[in-house]
Parts: structure tokens; C-alpha cells; sequence
């Protein structure tokens, strides 16, 4: 039973998820892209485009922008599931057949997004720099080679396992937000909005608490 | 049932149950007996779904115990709780199933957890349950896709899966149309007269009461506890009480002078 609601949730938060942060990765990488071309230019420093996007993507922006559209998918629909279930009384139902409704709604939710998020981390990661790569290729001269060597050149190990470090912390913290949201709804429609607005805002604004601890560490770290 | 038989399964002692300073019920005392159908009436408000939820263990009280054949409930430990648990089951008011689940698999759910019977036996116990509440052949329908009346009746088929010896229900036939209401009553009697089950019903429906009820509690939101206890027709009948007689004859109260005479 809760083998099949994890693969469900992998499923509704992982793969239905994919395309929309590919997409968002690949403007992101452009947008990088395109703003360190306009200052490296001035220095003839084009070179360093490639290692601009990948250090980038890679240790903040793929981490934290993939929250963030966990958080609006996931974290959201965590909130309003549980607590259309808790007006509906399908919790008490649960509690009054002997299942914890932590452990039968929660967890399953908790484990697929932290299976989920640093994958679907990667995969951000890998499109921005694809988008970065169609500025340095059109614009900037480079070739795909010289791109891609001059990006794999500057990420190092450390960065891409921080990386998914983070993104499974975040994946925590917006699952268990949510799903906390979601049990303190009481009563009524208006409760279920309310809490699932203050899911998403308070998971974005853990996942940056988070990722500032996470800088500070990291460079003690290093 | 004869007097001489009457043993009791639930004790409810010196109950009492707040929202923060509002007391909603204090010094309630009665017993559920084995095999009766006991009926809670009482306005809205007066506190009957919170004494539901105290005796199914979803709310603590503010003080008193209900036992469960000696064991305390309202100071249990979860694991105890858990085996009263699967001695109860609950119908909820709206149904309660899981939306995301076919009516058969809310059935399932209990008994693959609390039974080691093979998926084939599970599956005859949820055509028995199913065609039990009229339902048999809508095993793979959600809730969603049936009317009010279909998802009580699938509730009440999820409520006795695991035959339990007491049942609960919240608002028995709030909401449904007289035809339902009536199966619904007739569903509780053959129930309780095949299997013997112990019933804990809230309702307001008069007639369901007179049909279905073997004694009636009745909570008065004023008087903080029970004002009535007894036989619906003996309390339509012999009630002296203001309050209960115009609950039983379904009138509006008397006017508030004649109740001072009455109370006072």
C-alpha cells in the first residue's frame, strides 16, 4: 500500500514535473548566460561565460529554483489533499481504523519528493547549461566543445554533491510543510486555501533560510 | 432484550467535555449494553458529535473515563487504543471514504491490515459486505461517482469489514431522502439482529428513532447533560419534561413563561 503511493508521488511531483523545469532551467541558463556576456565583454573575457552559468546553476540557482517549483506544484497540492481529507473526516476515518494518518499520508509524501528533488535537480542543472550553451554558441563564438569543456572544467565533485545535498533538504522541508499545513486544517474551504497559500510561503521561505546556512557551511566546509 | 441480560460493553463515568471555557457537557454518566441500539439526540450544539468523538477516541475529555469492557479509553496509550480500534467501527457523517481509493479498496484497507486472509477470501468478504448495504457490483466505482446515500451505505460496508462489536454512526440519515433513510433503517435492524452488534447512532430523524432506537440518551444544550433516557415511546409518551416532550412530538417549545413554570 504505501509502496504504491510512494511510486504515485514520485510519479505526480517527479515526472510530471520535468518538463516545466527543463523549461524554466533553459531560460535560466540563457538569462545567466546572456547577463555575464554583456559585463565579461567589456573585459574580453568570454571565456569565463561557460564557467559563469555551470558554477552558477549548479550551486545555487538549479537547487533553489527547483524548490521553488516543488514548493508551487508539490507543496501546494500536499496542503490541499490532506486537508480536504481532514474536512472530509477521511483523517479521522484513518485514525478510528488504527492507522497513523502521519505515517499513511505524510510519509510516503516526504519520501518520493526527497527521492524526486535532486533529481529533478540534475536535470535542471543539465538544461541551464544547454540554455547557457545557445548564447555562447550564437552569441559569443564558442564552440559546443569549448563550452562544454570550459563547463565540466569548473564543476568540480563538491559542487555537484552540495548540490544534491541541498535539494534533498529542501525536498523536506517543502514536503513536510506541506503536509503539515494540510493537518491543521479544521474546517471548510476557506481553511484549505489558507493553509495551502501558507505551505508554499513558508516552505520558499525556508528553502532560502536553508540555502543561506547552506552558503556559509559549505565554505566552511571547503 | 430483557433487563436480566443486559450486560454492559461501554460505561461512560461522570463525563465531561469543554471547548477552552465553554463547558459543553459536564457530569454525563450512562451504559451502552451489549447488542442494544443506543440513540443520542439532542439539538444543535448540545454536544452529541463530541461525545462520539470522546467515545471513539478522536478527542480526550476534560474529565471522566469510558470504558471499554474495563479498559479506559480516554487515558489509553496508543496501542491499546489501537486494539479498541478494531472492536469499533465508525460511520462518519459525510461517508468519510477515501476519494482517492474504489470502494473497494476502502474496504480492503482494514482487512489486509488487521487480517491475514488471502486477497481471494478478502475479495469474497467485500462482495458479502457490499451486497450486504445493497451495493454488490460497485467495487470499482470511486466515492465521487456515487450519490449521498451510496457513499453512507458504502461507509457502513467499510464499518463492518472487519465485523466489529460496536458500531458508531454520526447523523445516520442527515441528508438523505426518506426512501434512503428507511433502507438505511432497515439496514441497522438486520444487522444488529444477524450479527448481534452493539449500535451507538446520533440522529434527529424522529421516525428512524422510533424504528431502529432500543433506548434513547437525550443531551440538552442548557441543562449541560442528559435530560432523558429511555424508550423513544415511553419517552413520547410518559415525558413530562418540556424539553423532551417537544422533541418527541416535534414541536416548537413551550412559550418561555410556561417553561420558567416547568423548570422552576
Amino acid at each position: 500500500m504505501r509502496g504504491k503511493d510512494i511510486l504515485f508521488y514520485i510519479q505526480r511531483a517527479g515526472v510530471e514535473g520535468l518538463p516545466i523545469v527543463a523549461l524554466i532551467g533553459a531560460l535560466i541558463g540563457l538569462i545567466i548566460a546572456f547577463m555575464s556576456f554583456l559585463q565579461l565583454k567589456q573585459v574580453g573575457a568570454n571565456i569565463y561565460v561557460p564557467s559563469l552559468v555551470s558554477f552558477a546553476m549548479v550551486r545555487e540557482l538549479g537547487p533553489i529554483m527547483t524548490a521553488i517549483l516543488v514548493a508551487g506544484r508539490s507543496g501546494s497540492a500536499f496542503a490541499a489533499e490532506i486537508g480536504t481529507m481532514v474536512v472530509n473526516e477521511e483523517v479521522d476515518a484513518l485514525r478510528t481504523m488504527g492507522f497513523d494518518p502521519i505515517r499513511f499520508l505524510a510519509i510516503p509524501k516526504v519520501l518520493a519528493t526527497v527521492i524526486v528533488v535532486p533529481i529533478l535537480t540534475i536535470y535542471a542543472d543539465f538544461f541551464g547549461v544547454l540554455g547557457g550553451m545557445v548564447i555562447g554558441v550564437t552569441s559569443l563564438d564558442l564552440t559546443i566543445r569549448t563550452y562544454i569543456t570550459q563547463s565540466i572544467k569548473t564543476i568540480q565533485v563538491f559542487d555537484i554533491v552540495t548540490s544534491l545535498i541541498k535539494a534533498a533538504v529542501f525536498a523536506a522541508l517543502i514536503s513536510s510543510i506541506g503536509c503539515q499545513r494540510g493537518f491543521q486544517v479544521r474546517s471548510g474551504a476557506q481553511d484549505v486555501g489558507k493553509f495551502t497559500t501558507s505551505a508554499v510561503v513558508a516552505a520558499i521561505f525556508m528553502i532560502v533560510v536553508a540555502d543561506s546556512i547552506f552558503a556559509i557551511m559549505f565554505y566552511y566546509i571547503k | 432484550m430483557d433487563s436480566e441480560e443486559k450486560t454492559p460493553i461501554i460505561v461512560v463515568k461522570d463525563l465531561a467535555a469543554r471547548f477552552g471555557q465553554n463547558v459543553v457537557f459536564e457530569g454525563v454518566n450512562f451504559h451502552v449494553y451489549k447488542g442494544e441500539v443506543l440513540v443520542i439526540v439532542g439539538a444543535s450544539g448540545c454536544g452529541k458529535s463530541t461525545l462520539l468523538r470522546i467515545m471513539i477516541g478522536l478527542q480526550k475529555p476534560y474529565s471522566g473515563q469510558v470504558l471499554y469492557q474495563g479498559t479506559d479509553i480516554t487515558h489509553a496509550e496508543e496501542k491499546e487504543l489501537n486494539e479498541y480500534r478494531q472492536n469499533i467501527g465508525v460511520l462518519f457523517q459525510s461517508g468519510a471514504l477515501f476519494s482517492s481509493m474504489t470502494i473497494k479498496e476502502n474496504i480492503e484497507l482494514p482487512l489486509q491490515e488487521y487480517t491475514d486472509l488471502d486477497p481471494a477470501m478478502i475479495d469474497t468478504i467485500i462482495k458479502m459486505k457490499l451486497g450486504l448495504v445493497n451495493l454488490a457490483g460497485y467495487e470499482n466505482y470511486h466515492p465521487s461517482e456515487l450519490s449521498g446515500g451510496m457513499k453512507k451505505r458504502a461507509g457502513i460496508a467499510r464499518a463492518i469489514a472487519l465485523d466489529p462489536r460496536v458500531l458508531f454512526f454520526d447523523e445516520l440519515s442527515a441528508g438523505l431522502d426518506p426512501v434512503t433513510a428507511a433502507e438505511l433503517d432497515d439496514l441497522i435492524i438486520k444487522t444488529d439482529e444477524a450479527l448481534g452488534t452493539t449500535m451507538v447512532i446520533v440522529t434527529h430523524e424522529l421516525e428512524s428513532i422510533y424504528k431502529i432506537a432500543h433506548r434513547v440518551l437525550m443531551l440538552d444544550k442548557e441543562a449541560k447533560g442528559i435530560i432523558a433516557e429511555g424508550k423513544p415511546l415511553e419517552l413520547k409518551e410518559q415525558a413530562t419534561d418540556p424539553r423532551v416532550k417537544s422533541f418527541f412530538l416535534r414541536q416548537k417549545p413551550a412559550t418561555p413563561d410556561e417553561q420558567r413554570f416547568y423548570v422552576s
